[in-house]
């Protein structure tokens, strides 16, 4: 017989965010100088912001598809003992927070004492992000592919987008969902935004769902705001101990609970993976609001990497913050509006309207709110949530807090 | 297996599968020299490609023919690895080149040079083939049916600038682990000579002597003499390394073999078993960045 033989969380409050820095975000393609220097440029910005110097830097982590490893920038920042080298495995843009958990992980244990994590996107040289194959530009996937996608591309679904259509579908036919649904949710990300000067979308000012109906269809039901911008850009954070945190000159930001996984078959989307209206966060938050001692009425303020609205809505209620099924009546009303909505969601406007750096934004976004300097303040916020992607596998997710 | 303890003494997850799996036939040799049309390449290389350095082997000929500039280390030295991993390999009936027998000191100097003064047999095997361990905590340990096999310390990571290898890394004739192996001893509380076996991964074997030296089981520059007399062969040397054969003779699965091998040792269930084994070391690809490495214990 086995059980549970570990009561708490290690790592738990015992890890602080401590610094973070970035470059300006730009529309994909635009930022105009090499990935590689970004990535510096958004770590030297970081640890500066710590109030550390460069060669106390010993580990660094990242997530998925980046590109920058971290051998060769501690080479370039000459770091004189790396002591972690580490990054979380899959998930596309939904590891940021995985990367952070990783991280505080390491530390938690002595493996190093101050990590950064980072992201950097430069597309231009090395391609549009997330491309189907077949269109020869730098990018592009190559010809040999999973033999599991001879099932869905031939047919054209042959993005990310086309999946998330599917199981947007799919819950707007078993709860009545609607598309107004997903345009709530794209009409708070502006409107945070239009606060936020770093924010891509700023200019475009609030979006009413009078527009959001009206604009492009990528992919019914997914409309064009519906989707996550492509955008350029670079962000770093330093993590340290909370003994350590102590002594430095930011407020340090705790991470009080972390998890990352998958469900059942979650990658068999061609295979009719059982959970299909599922941002396959049901498992993953389980874990979390164990480790963390909360449960979602504690949440004060929500970061979520956007990939598409209506996976959002799933994630929402797969967390628990309403039943499943009914978050669209959950974003209804100003709920998930800023400041001082129920629960504010992507209060720097997200991947929507601020930028997409695969969920990076959304971690820098919560450590203001807990810093308390977010352009659109949730008063007293305590305790946030902030989540990678939903809907990939694996997913993963932080709860961080004052 | 290192982030694999991070995950399961925290709670973070009970039974981890760390593995490592390789069909070259699908996707193409491992190693080779990059090409294609299109292809993109970080700038560092635009100062060595030209030159046809694009190998790893490339990249430790040179490294290696500056430890025997510097120490006197000659090739017999590099070739006394590869033996000693045929001799082991000879008694494995997995091992790839369990066939060929033992190796002798003649057939390895007289192979064919790869890159000077790498020759075929200071080189690792080309292999496919998976390998995968589980990992969980002690106290699960206990419940399940084989001697468990306990993780004393583990390591990871790099020096200043190790990849700076067109730039002039300032320390060059290294494995990468000086530091990292300072980590490892701290972590376990032992020291060098409390090791009963060690698996030392081979890309190439002047790697691997460098890794011997830099692991602090002999002075630097020293491990040439350190392999001679059959000290790292089986039954009777001092220190047994490779015991099933290494990436030299038993298979090169990118240095899991060497995860499992330190496993059956500890076990007591390996075909080179060393008697009464009590830990064991095991040293992953020297000359990368980041490096790591372990140490576990019956």
């Amino acid at each position: 017989m086995t059980v549970d033989i570990i009561p708490e969380w290690f790592p738990k409050d015992k890890v602080c965010i401590v610094g973070y820095g970035q470059t300006e975000y730009t529309p994909w393609g635009k930022i105009g100088r090499p990935e590689l220097a970004i990535a510096l440029q958004a770590i030297i910005k970081a640890v500066g912001d710590a109030g550390l110097q460069m060669k106390d830097i010993d580990g660094l982590c990242s997530y998925s598809d980046e590109r920058n490893d971290p051998a060769t920038l501690a080479t370039a920042l000459g770091l004189p003992h790396l002591r972690l080298s580490n990054k979380f495995w899959g998930g596309g843009g939904g590891g940021g927070c995985g990367s952070i958990m990783n991280s505080a992980l390491a530390i938690a244990y002595g493996y190093a004492n101050y990590v950064v994590v980072y992201h950097a996107l430069s597309q231009n040289p090395f391609g549009r992000f997330a491309l189907g194959p077949g269109t020869k530009l730098p990018g592009s996937m190559p010809s040999n592919m999973l033999g599991a996608v001879a099932f869905s591309m031939p047919w054209g679904a042959f993005t990310s987008t086309h999946q998330y259509a599917l199981q947007a579908r799919r819950h707007m036919h078993l709860y009545g969902t609607q598309s107004k649904h997903f345009g709530m949710i794209a009409s708070a990300c502006y409107k945070h935004a239009s606060q936020n000067p770093a924010a891509l979308m700023r200019p475009h000012g609030p979006l009413t769902i009078e527009e959001h109906q009206n604009s492009e269809m990528i992919d019914d039901p997914i409309r064009f705001c519906d989707c996550a911008l492509e955008s350029d850009g670079a962000v770093a954070v330093v993590l340290t101990s909370a003994d350590r945190a102590r002594s430095l000159k930011q407020r340090p930001v705790y991470i009080t609970a972390a998890s990352q996984g998958s469900g059942f078959r979650q990658t068999a989307g061609a295979y009719n993976k059982v959970d299909f209206d599922s941002s396959n966060f049901s498992q993953v938050s389980a874990d979390l609001w164990k480790r963390a001692g909360v449960t979602p009425k504690d949440i004060d303020v929500v970061q979520v990497c956007e990939n598409t609205t209506p996976m959002v809505l799933m994630s929402l209620e797969d967390h628990g913050f309403c039943q499943r099924g009914e978050g669209g009546a959950f974003v209804e009303g100003g709920r998930i509006e800023g400041p001082a909505g129920k629960l504010p969601v992507n209060t720097g406007g997200g991947s929507i309207a601020e930028a997409n750096i695969h969920g990076f934004e959304a971690i820098i976004e919560g450590i203001k709110q807990m810093r308390g300097n977010s352009t659109c303040q949730v008063k007293d916020a305590e305790y946030c949530l902030v989540t990678g992607s939903p809907g990939i596998s694996p997913v993963s997710e932080i709860i961080i807090r004052r | 297996v290192m982030n694999a303890i991070m995950a399961i003494a925290s709670g973070t997850a009970n039974y981890v599968v760390c593995y490592r799996s390789l069909a070259q036939g699908q996707f193409g040799r491992f190693g080779q020299g990059r090409a294609g049309a299109g292809m993109r390449l970080p700038g560092a290389m635009g100062f060595n490609l030209p030159y046809g350095a694009f190998t790893p082997a490339h990249q430790y000929a040179l490294q290696a023919r500056r430890h025997m500039h510097l120490y006197g280390t000659q090739s017999k030295h590099f070739s006394m690895i590869s033996m000693a991993c045929y001799k082991h390999a000879s008694r494995n009936p997995a091992a790839v080149m369990y066939s060929h027998g033992p190796l002798s000191l003649e057939e390895a100097e007289n192979a064919r040079m790869i890159s000077d003064p790498l020759r075929l047999f200071h080189c690792c095997l080309e292999n496919d083939g998976s390998a995968a361990v589980i990992l969980c905590s002690a106290e699960r340990a206990r419940d399940l049916k084989h001697r468990p096999v306990y993780i004393m310390s583990a390591s990871q990571g790099s020096g200043l600038r190790q990849m700076a290898g067109a730039y002039n890394k300032a320390d060059f004739d290294t494995s990468n682990f000086p530091k990292v192996a300072v980590d490892l001893w701290k972590r376990a509380g032992i020291t060098p000579k409390d090791i009963d076996v060690a698996q030392v991964y081979e890309n190439m074997t002047p790697m691997t002597l460098m890794s011997i030296e830099d692991h602090g089981f002999c002075k630097k520059g020293e491990g040439g003499a350190f392999v001679e007399g059959g000290r790292i062969e089986w039954p009777d040397g001092a220190l047994p390394i490779n015991t099933s054969g290494g990436n030299i003779a038993e298979c090169y699965m990118h240095g899991f073999e060497l995860v499992i091998e330190a496993v059956r040792q500890m076990r007591g269930t390996s075909t080179c078993q060393v008697k009464d084994a009590e830990t064991c070391l095991v040293a992953s690809g020297p000359g990368v960045s980041p490096v790591t490495d372990m140490i576990v214990r019956r």
